[in-house]
Protein backbone atom coordinates (compact mmCIF):
# COMPACT_ATOMS: atom_id res chain seq x y z
CA UNK A 1 0.00 0.00 0.00
CA UNK A 2 3.13 1.96 0.70
CA UNK A 3 4.76 1.46 -2.57
CA UNK A 4 1.20 2.02 -4.52
CA UNK A 5 0.54 5.50 -2.76
CA UNK A 6 3.91 7.07 -3.30
CA UNK A 7 3.76 5.45 -7.08
CA UNK A 8 0.65 7.75 -7.07
CA UNK A 9 -1.54 4.61 -7.76
CA UNK A 10 -4.08 4.69 -5.26
CA UNK A 11 -6.98 6.99 -5.96
CA UNK A 12 -7.64 10.08 -3.78
CA UNK A 13 -9.62 8.67 -0.65
CA UNK A 14 -7.36 5.85 -0.51
CA UNK A 15 -4.27 8.68 -0.56
CA UNK A 16 -5.70 10.33 1.94
CA UNK A 17 -6.04 7.49 4.24
CA UNK A 18 -2.58 6.86 4.01
CA UNK A 19 -1.76 10.06 4.44
CA UNK A 20 -3.88 9.81 7.58
CA UNK A 21 -1.78 6.73 9.02
CA UNK A 22 1.35 8.15 7.82
CA UNK A 23 0.56 10.97 10.45
CA UNK A 24 0.74 8.05 13.24
CA UNK A 25 2.81 5.38 12.01
CA UNK A 26 6.76 5.60 12.08
CA UNK A 27 7.70 2.52 10.78
CA UNK A 28 5.45 3.44 7.44
CA UNK A 29 7.05 6.79 7.06
CA UNK A 30 10.44 5.38 7.13
CA UNK A 31 9.74 3.62 4.39
CA UNK A 32 8.14 6.15 2.47
CA UNK A 33 10.96 8.10 2.67
CA UNK A 34 13.17 4.88 1.90
CA UNK A 35 11.69 4.77 -1.04
CA UNK A 36 11.62 8.58 -2.02
CA UNK A 37 15.44 8.31 -1.67
CA UNK A 38 16.03 5.59 -4.08
CA UNK A 39 13.37 6.99 -6.35
CA UNK A 40 15.74 9.93 -6.49
CA UNK A 41 18.72 7.47 -7.22
CA UNK A 42 17.22 5.90 -9.80
CA UNK A 43 15.87 8.93 -11.58
CA UNK A 44 19.21 10.51 -11.64
CA UNK A 45 20.29 6.52 -12.93
CA UNK A 46 17.71 6.87 -15.73
CA UNK A 47 18.81 10.40 -16.47
CA UNK A 48 22.34 9.58 -17.47
CA UNK A 49 21.53 5.99 -19.55
CA UNK A 50 20.70 8.08 -22.23
CA UNK A 51 22.19 8.83 -25.28
CA UNK A 52 21.91 10.71 -28.25
CA UNK A 53 20.06 8.68 -30.93
CA UNK A 54 20.02 9.93 -34.30
CA UNK A 55 17.47 8.43 -37.06
CA UNK A 56 19.38 6.75 -39.93
CA UNK A 57 17.38 8.21 -43.53
CA UNK A 58 17.72 5.04 -44.45
CA UNK A 59 15.24 3.32 -42.02
CA UNK A 60 12.30 5.58 -43.46
CA UNK A 61 13.41 5.63 -46.96
CA UNK A 62 12.97 1.31 -46.67
CA UNK A 63 9.67 2.00 -44.78
CA UNK A 64 8.26 4.12 -47.12
CA UNK A 65 9.57 2.16 -50.14
CA UNK A 66 7.62 -0.89 -48.35
CA UNK A 67 4.62 1.12 -47.52
CA UNK A 68 3.84 2.33 -50.64
CA UNK A 69 4.54 -1.13 -52.45
CA UNK A 70 2.55 -2.64 -50.22
CA UNK A 71 -0.15 0.03 -51.50
CA UNK A 72 -0.06 -1.61 -55.44
CA UNK A 73 1.59 0.54 -58.46
CA UNK A 74 3.28 3.34 -56.89
CA UNK A 75 1.59 6.89 -57.43
CA UNK A 76 2.70 8.86 -60.59
CA UNK A 77 4.79 11.45 -59.23
CA UNK A 78 3.39 15.54 -58.98
CA UNK A 79 5.82 16.74 -61.97
CA UNK A 80 5.01 14.00 -64.54
CA UNK A 81 1.85 15.44 -65.84
CA UNK A 82 3.19 19.25 -64.88
CA UNK A 83 4.07 19.93 -68.56
CA UNK A 84 0.67 18.89 -70.17
CA UNK A 85 -1.34 21.86 -68.14
CA UNK A 86 -2.18 25.34 -68.91
CA UNK A 87 0.44 28.18 -68.92
CA UNK A 88 -1.24 29.90 -66.00
CA UNK A 89 -1.52 26.88 -63.75
CA UNK A 90 1.48 25.82 -64.22
CA UNK A 91 2.95 29.56 -63.21
CA UNK A 92 0.12 28.92 -60.24
CA UNK A 93 2.39 25.62 -59.02
CA UNK A 94 5.49 27.12 -59.93
CA UNK A 95 4.12 29.98 -57.25
CA UNK A 96 3.20 27.58 -54.84
CA UNK A 97 6.45 25.95 -55.24
CA UNK A 98 8.44 29.07 -54.40
CA UNK A 99 6.07 29.36 -51.00
CA UNK A 100 7.19 26.44 -50.01
CA UNK A 101 10.89 26.70 -50.51
CA UNK A 102 11.02 30.41 -49.05
CA UNK A 103 8.53 29.25 -46.13
CA UNK A 104 11.47 26.24 -45.56
CA UNK A 105 13.86 28.68 -45.57
CA UNK A 106 11.96 30.88 -42.90
CA UNK A 107 11.57 27.52 -40.35
CA UNK A 108 14.63 27.38 -40.01
CA UNK A 109 15.22 30.83 -39.56
CA UNK A 110 12.91 30.81 -36.96
CA UNK A 111 14.82 27.42 -35.75
CA UNK A 112 18.15 29.07 -36.09
CA UNK A 113 16.74 32.07 -34.11
CA UNK A 114 15.64 29.87 -31.13
CA UNK A 115 18.90 27.91 -30.94
CA UNK A 116 20.88 30.93 -30.72
CA UNK A 117 18.56 32.45 -27.71
CA UNK A 118 18.97 28.88 -25.69
CA UNK A 119 21.87 29.15 -25.99
CA UNK A 120 22.70 31.95 -23.73
CA UNK A 121 21.04 34.39 -21.99
CA UNK A 122 24.07 36.69 -22.81
CA UNK A 123 22.55 37.38 -25.99
CA UNK A 124 19.66 39.23 -25.09
CA UNK A 125 20.74 42.55 -26.56
CA UNK A 126 20.37 40.78 -29.94
CA UNK A 127 16.35 40.16 -29.05
CA UNK A 128 15.38 42.45 -30.04
CA UNK A 129 16.15 42.00 -33.71
CA UNK A 130 15.57 38.19 -33.17
CA UNK A 131 11.70 38.95 -32.52
CA UNK A 132 11.92 41.06 -35.75
CA UNK A 133 12.96 38.14 -37.27
CA UNK A 134 10.52 35.72 -35.58
CA UNK A 135 7.61 38.23 -36.55
CA UNK A 136 8.87 38.13 -40.18
CA UNK A 137 8.65 34.45 -40.24
CA UNK A 138 5.39 34.65 -38.40
CA UNK A 139 4.23 36.92 -40.90
CA UNK A 140 5.68 34.79 -43.89
CA UNK A 141 4.16 31.57 -42.79
CA UNK A 142 0.68 33.29 -42.95
CA UNK A 143 1.51 35.06 -46.51
CA UNK A 144 2.58 31.21 -47.59
CA UNK A 145 -1.05 29.91 -45.75
CA UNK A 146 -2.77 32.28 -47.74
CA UNK A 147 -0.57 31.07 -50.90
CA UNK A 148 -1.82 27.55 -50.98
CA UNK A 149 -5.01 28.61 -50.24
CA UNK A 150 -5.29 30.23 -53.40
CA UNK A 151 -3.91 27.61 -55.23
CA UNK A 152 -5.75 24.91 -53.57
CA UNK A 153 -9.15 27.36 -54.73
CA UNK A 154 -7.61 27.84 -58.50
CA UNK A 155 -7.17 23.91 -58.70
CA UNK A 156 -10.26 22.92 -56.94
CA UNK A 157 -12.11 25.11 -59.76
CA UNK A 158 -10.59 23.30 -62.41
CA UNK A 159 -11.48 20.08 -61.38
CA UNK A 160 -14.77 21.50 -60.74
CA UNK A 161 -15.38 21.73 -63.99
CA UNK A 162 -13.74 18.52 -65.64
CA UNK A 163 -15.98 16.45 -62.26
CA UNK A 164 -19.05 15.42 -64.99
CA UNK A 165 -16.44 14.37 -67.10
CA UNK A 166 -14.94 11.96 -64.68
CA UNK A 167 -15.09 8.38 -63.46
CA UNK A 168 -17.70 8.90 -60.49
CA UNK A 169 -15.62 6.19 -58.73
CA UNK A 170 -12.72 8.35 -59.03
CA UNK A 171 -14.74 11.36 -58.38
CA UNK A 172 -15.72 9.71 -54.81
CA UNK A 173 -12.43 8.43 -54.00
CA UNK A 174 -11.10 11.84 -54.31
CA UNK A 175 -13.41 13.16 -52.45
CA UNK A 176 -12.86 11.25 -49.83
CA UNK A 177 -9.12 11.73 -49.70
CA UNK A 178 -9.59 15.35 -49.61
CA UNK A 179 -11.88 14.95 -46.85
CA UNK A 180 -8.87 12.89 -44.78
CA UNK A 181 -6.52 15.97 -46.12
CA UNK A 182 -9.06 18.83 -45.04
CA UNK A 183 -8.83 16.95 -41.36
CA UNK A 184 -5.34 17.10 -41.37
CA UNK A 185 -5.29 20.58 -42.10
CA UNK A 186 -7.65 21.50 -39.98
CA UNK A 187 -6.29 20.12 -37.12
CA UNK A 188 -2.91 20.99 -38.02
CA UNK A 189 -4.01 25.01 -38.46
CA UNK A 190 -5.57 24.23 -34.93
CA UNK A 191 -2.93 23.34 -33.28
CA UNK A 192 -0.46 25.93 -35.03
CA UNK A 193 -2.65 28.65 -33.56
CA UNK A 194 -2.70 27.53 -30.75
CA UNK A 195 1.41 27.96 -30.51
CA UNK A 196 2.07 30.39 -33.70
CA UNK A 197 5.48 30.52 -32.52
CA UNK A 198 6.25 26.94 -33.25
CA UNK A 199 7.78 26.45 -36.31
CA UNK A 200 7.47 22.65 -36.08
CA UNK A 201 3.59 23.44 -36.25
CA UNK A 202 3.79 25.40 -39.20
CA UNK A 203 5.77 22.56 -40.99
CA UNK A 204 3.26 20.53 -40.60
CA UNK A 205 0.45 22.51 -41.49
CA UNK A 206 2.12 23.84 -44.42
CA UNK A 207 2.70 19.92 -45.67
CA UNK A 208 -0.69 19.29 -45.19
CA UNK A 209 -1.56 22.34 -47.77
CA UNK A 210 0.93 21.40 -50.00
CA UNK A 211 -0.38 17.73 -49.60
CA UNK A 212 -3.70 18.94 -51.31
CA UNK A 213 -2.14 20.87 -53.36
CA UNK A 214 0.10 17.79 -55.27
CA UNK A 215 -3.08 15.83 -54.99
CA UNK A 216 -5.40 18.57 -56.91
CA UNK A 217 -2.52 19.18 -58.93
CA UNK A 218 -1.96 15.81 -59.72
CA UNK A 219 -5.90 15.25 -61.02
CA UNK A 220 -5.55 18.56 -62.89
CA UNK A 221 -3.13 17.39 -64.93
CA UNK B 1 33.49 1.66 0.57
CA UNK B 2 34.96 5.21 1.21
CA UNK B 3 33.18 7.46 -1.41
CA UNK B 4 30.36 5.67 -1.52
CA UNK B 5 28.56 7.65 0.59
CA UNK B 6 29.70 10.94 -1.28
CA UNK B 7 27.87 8.76 -4.82
CA UNK B 8 24.55 9.83 -3.56
CA UNK B 9 25.36 13.16 -1.78
CA UNK B 10 24.50 15.61 -4.70
CA UNK B 11 21.25 13.72 -4.83
CA UNK B 12 19.76 15.70 -2.22
CA UNK B 13 18.87 12.21 -0.59
CA UNK B 14 18.61 14.56 2.74
CA UNK B 15 16.77 17.03 1.74
CA UNK B 16 13.89 15.88 3.85
CA UNK B 17 13.03 17.06 6.56
CA UNK B 18 11.75 15.63 10.32
CA UNK B 19 8.56 17.08 12.09
CA UNK B 20 7.29 15.55 15.12
CA UNK B 21 9.47 13.02 14.99
CA UNK B 22 7.74 11.71 11.12
CA UNK B 23 9.74 12.20 8.26
CA UNK B 24 8.18 14.72 5.89
CA UNK B 25 8.95 14.83 2.29
CA UNK B 26 9.28 17.24 -0.02
CA UNK B 27 6.04 19.11 -0.51
CA UNK B 28 5.10 17.69 -3.62
CA UNK B 29 2.24 14.60 -3.80
CA UNK B 30 3.35 11.58 -4.51
CA UNK B 31 3.30 10.78 -7.70
CA UNK B 32 3.25 14.29 -8.81
CA UNK B 33 6.34 14.15 -10.69
CA UNK B 34 5.27 10.99 -12.22
CA UNK B 35 3.33 11.71 -15.52
CA UNK B 36 6.44 12.87 -18.17
CA UNK B 37 5.45 10.40 -20.43
CA UNK B 38 3.32 13.41 -22.48
CA UNK B 39 2.32 11.99 -26.10
CA UNK B 40 2.83 14.10 -28.76
CA UNK B 41 0.14 16.80 -30.13
CA UNK B 42 -2.35 14.58 -31.80
CA UNK B 43 -2.42 16.16 -35.18
CA UNK B 44 1.48 15.43 -35.27
CA UNK B 45 0.62 11.32 -34.81
CA UNK B 46 -2.20 12.04 -37.06
CA UNK B 47 0.41 13.29 -39.42
CA UNK B 48 1.99 10.43 -39.14
CA UNK B 49 0.15 7.73 -39.16
CA UNK B 50 -1.26 9.21 -42.48
CA UNK B 51 2.83 8.71 -43.51
CA UNK B 52 4.14 11.92 -42.69
CA UNK B 53 8.17 10.90 -42.47
CA UNK B 54 8.58 14.46 -40.79
CA UNK B 55 5.70 13.66 -38.74
CA UNK B 56 6.91 10.36 -37.81
CA UNK B 57 10.49 11.81 -37.18
CA UNK B 58 9.22 13.55 -34.60
CA UNK B 59 8.13 11.16 -32.78
CA UNK B 60 11.42 9.32 -33.11
CA UNK B 61 13.02 12.59 -31.26
CA UNK B 62 10.01 12.53 -28.50
CA UNK B 63 10.42 8.56 -27.98
CA UNK B 64 13.94 7.45 -29.54
CA UNK B 65 15.54 7.82 -26.26
CA UNK B 66 13.32 6.17 -23.95
CA UNK B 67 12.86 2.86 -26.32
CA UNK B 68 16.52 3.01 -26.40
CA UNK B 69 17.36 3.05 -23.04
CA UNK B 70 13.99 0.05 -21.93
CA UNK B 71 15.80 -2.07 -24.66
CA UNK B 72 19.15 -1.40 -23.41
CA UNK B 73 17.90 -2.87 -20.07
CA UNK B 74 16.44 -5.81 -21.15
CA UNK B 75 19.23 -6.70 -23.77
CA UNK B 76 22.06 -5.26 -22.43
CA UNK B 77 24.31 -4.53 -25.32
CA UNK B 78 24.74 -1.57 -27.06
CA UNK B 79 24.77 -1.86 -30.51
CA UNK B 80 22.40 -4.44 -30.09
CA UNK B 81 19.92 -2.19 -28.56
CA UNK B 82 20.50 0.35 -31.15
CA UNK B 83 19.75 -2.39 -33.79
CA UNK B 84 16.79 -3.30 -32.09
CA UNK B 85 15.66 0.26 -31.28
CA UNK B 86 15.74 0.95 -35.12
CA UNK B 87 14.03 -2.41 -36.09
CA UNK B 88 10.93 -0.74 -33.51
CA UNK B 89 10.61 2.29 -34.94
CA UNK B 90 10.66 0.52 -38.44
CA UNK B 91 7.97 -1.95 -37.70
CA UNK B 92 6.13 1.20 -36.21
CA UNK B 93 6.24 3.41 -38.92
CA UNK B 94 4.85 0.46 -41.11
CA UNK B 95 2.11 -0.35 -38.53
CA UNK B 96 1.44 3.01 -37.15
CA UNK B 97 -1.73 3.31 -39.22
CA UNK B 98 -3.29 0.01 -37.75
CA UNK B 99 -2.57 1.41 -34.29
CA UNK B 100 -5.80 1.37 -31.93
CA UNK B 101 -7.02 5.14 -31.11
CA UNK B 102 -7.81 4.21 -27.70
CA UNK B 103 -3.73 3.70 -27.09
CA UNK B 104 -1.18 6.47 -26.26
CA UNK B 105 1.25 5.98 -28.87
CA UNK B 106 3.91 5.60 -25.69
CA UNK B 107 2.65 2.89 -24.63
CA UNK B 108 2.10 1.24 -28.42
CA UNK B 109 5.27 2.34 -28.89
CA UNK B 110 6.95 0.15 -25.76
CA UNK B 111 4.54 -2.64 -27.04
CA UNK B 112 6.21 -2.76 -30.05
CA UNK B 113 9.71 -2.59 -28.72
CA UNK B 114 8.78 -5.69 -26.41
CA UNK B 115 7.63 -7.47 -28.91
CA UNK B 116 10.70 -6.94 -31.29
CA UNK B 117 12.98 -8.07 -28.37
CA UNK B 118 11.70 -10.91 -27.11
CA UNK B 119 11.49 -12.38 -30.83
CA UNK B 120 15.51 -11.18 -30.96
CA UNK B 121 15.45 -13.31 -27.07
CA UNK B 122 14.27 -16.29 -28.90
CA UNK B 123 16.72 -15.87 -31.81
CA UNK B 124 19.31 -15.27 -29.39
CA UNK B 125 18.38 -18.59 -27.42
CA UNK B 126 18.69 -20.52 -30.75
CA UNK B 127 22.09 -19.53 -31.25
CA UNK B 128 22.83 -19.96 -27.41
CA UNK B 129 24.70 -16.78 -27.92
CA UNK B 130 25.02 -15.30 -24.04
CA UNK B 131 25.41 -11.53 -23.43
CA UNK B 132 27.49 -10.86 -20.92
CA UNK B 133 26.85 -8.05 -18.21
CA UNK B 134 29.79 -5.15 -19.71
CA UNK B 135 30.05 -2.78 -17.79
CA UNK B 136 32.28 -0.62 -20.49
CA UNK B 137 29.36 -0.80 -22.81
CA UNK B 138 27.14 0.77 -19.88
CA UNK B 139 29.73 3.67 -19.71
CA UNK B 140 29.50 3.96 -23.21
CA UNK B 141 26.16 4.45 -22.99
CA UNK B 142 27.00 7.37 -20.41
CA UNK B 143 25.24 10.93 -21.68
CA UNK B 144 28.62 12.10 -21.79
CA UNK B 145 27.10 16.00 -21.56
CA UNK B 146 26.45 15.16 -17.64
CA UNK B 147 29.11 15.85 -16.45
CA UNK B 148 30.46 15.07 -12.44
CA UNK B 149 28.66 18.19 -11.19
CA UNK B 150 25.99 17.96 -13.10
CA UNK B 151 25.30 14.35 -11.77
CA UNK B 152 23.71 13.01 -8.56
CA UNK B 153 25.25 9.38 -8.88
CA UNK B 154 28.83 8.79 -9.50
CA UNK B 155 29.85 6.02 -12.25
CA UNK B 156 30.44 3.63 -9.44
CA UNK B 157 26.63 4.12 -8.35
CA UNK B 158 25.64 3.65 -11.77
CA UNK B 159 27.09 0.64 -12.31
CA UNK B 160 26.14 -0.39 -9.01
CA UNK B 161 22.69 -0.34 -10.31
CA UNK B 162 23.19 -1.62 -13.81
CA UNK B 163 24.56 -4.67 -12.11
CA UNK B 164 21.68 -5.06 -9.81
CA UNK B 165 18.92 -4.54 -12.45
CA UNK B 166 20.82 -7.15 -14.62
CA UNK B 167 20.34 -9.62 -11.68
CA UNK B 168 16.35 -9.37 -11.72
CA UNK B 169 14.12 -12.11 -13.33
CA UNK B 170 13.22 -10.45 -16.74
CA UNK B 171 9.76 -9.61 -15.34
CA UNK B 172 10.94 -7.73 -13.00
CA UNK B 173 13.52 -6.30 -14.71
CA UNK B 174 10.33 -4.69 -17.22
CA UNK B 175 8.40 -3.36 -14.62
CA UNK B 176 11.27 -1.73 -12.70
CA UNK B 177 12.14 0.19 -15.86
CA UNK B 178 9.09 1.22 -17.13
CA UNK B 179 7.44 2.25 -13.67
CA UNK B 180 10.65 3.67 -11.80
CA UNK B 181 12.26 4.75 -14.63
CA UNK B 182 10.19 5.80 -17.61
CA UNK B 183 7.32 6.37 -14.89
CA UNK B 184 4.57 4.65 -16.69
CA UNK B 185 0.95 3.50 -14.89
CA UNK B 186 0.59 0.09 -14.08
CA UNK B 187 -2.21 -0.05 -16.77
CA UNK B 188 0.16 1.15 -19.30
CA UNK B 189 2.80 -1.53 -18.58
CA UNK B 190 -0.18 -4.22 -18.46
CA UNK B 191 -1.12 -3.39 -22.24
CA UNK B 192 2.41 -3.79 -22.92
CA UNK B 193 3.56 -6.94 -21.23
CA UNK B 194 0.16 -8.65 -21.10
CA UNK B 195 0.42 -9.31 -17.40
CA UNK B 196 -1.80 -8.77 -14.74
CA UNK B 197 -1.68 -5.40 -12.38
CA UNK B 198 -1.45 -7.94 -9.36
CA UNK B 199 1.33 -9.75 -11.44
CA UNK B 200 3.17 -6.47 -12.55
CA UNK B 201 3.10 -4.96 -8.61
CA UNK B 202 4.44 -8.35 -6.92
CA UNK B 203 6.99 -8.43 -9.33
CA UNK B 204 7.60 -4.30 -8.52
CA UNK B 205 7.78 -4.94 -4.98
CA UNK B 206 10.39 -8.06 -5.07
CA UNK B 207 12.32 -5.97 -7.84
CA UNK B 208 12.80 -2.86 -5.02
CA UNK B 209 13.55 -5.54 -2.43
CA UNK B 210 16.46 -6.98 -4.45
CA UNK B 211 17.74 -3.58 -5.28
CA UNK B 212 17.85 -2.36 -1.98
CA UNK B 213 19.01 -5.03 -0.89
CA UNK B 214 21.99 -5.29 -3.35
CA UNK B 215 22.20 -1.16 -3.02
CA UNK B 216 22.18 -0.90 0.76
CA UNK B 217 26.06 -0.78 1.00
CA UNK B 218 26.24 2.14 -1.36
CA UNK B 219 23.24 3.97 -0.16
CA UNK B 220 23.77 3.17 3.66
CA UNK B 221 24.13 6.16 6.05
CA UNK B 222 22.10 8.07 3.56
CA UNK B 223 18.41 6.93 4.25
CA UNK B 224 17.02 8.56 7.07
Amino acid sequence: MIEDYHDGELDALRAAEVAAHLRDCAECSKELALLENEDRVYQAYAGRVQVSLELPPELLERALREKASSRGPARRHWTAGLFSTPVWLRQGLAAAFLVLVSVTGTLLLVRHYRAENALSSQQAASAVGGERSLEAALESIRRAEQEYLNAIGVLTDIIDKQKSTLDPRLVAELQQNLRSIDEHIAATRQAYYAQPGNAELALYMLAAYSRKVELLQDLAA
Amino acid sequence: MEGRGRAVAACGLDRSSQRGGLRVADEKAPGDSKREQEDLPEPVVALARAGDPEAFRAIFRRYGRPVLTFIFHLVGDRSRAEELTQETFYRAYRGLEGMRSSVRLSTWLFGVARNVVRESMREKRRNLREVGLDDMTLMALHDERAGPDESCITDELQRAIWRSLRSLSEDQRIVFVLKLLNKMRYEEISLITGSSIGKLKTDLHRARQKMRQSLQPYLAGRIP
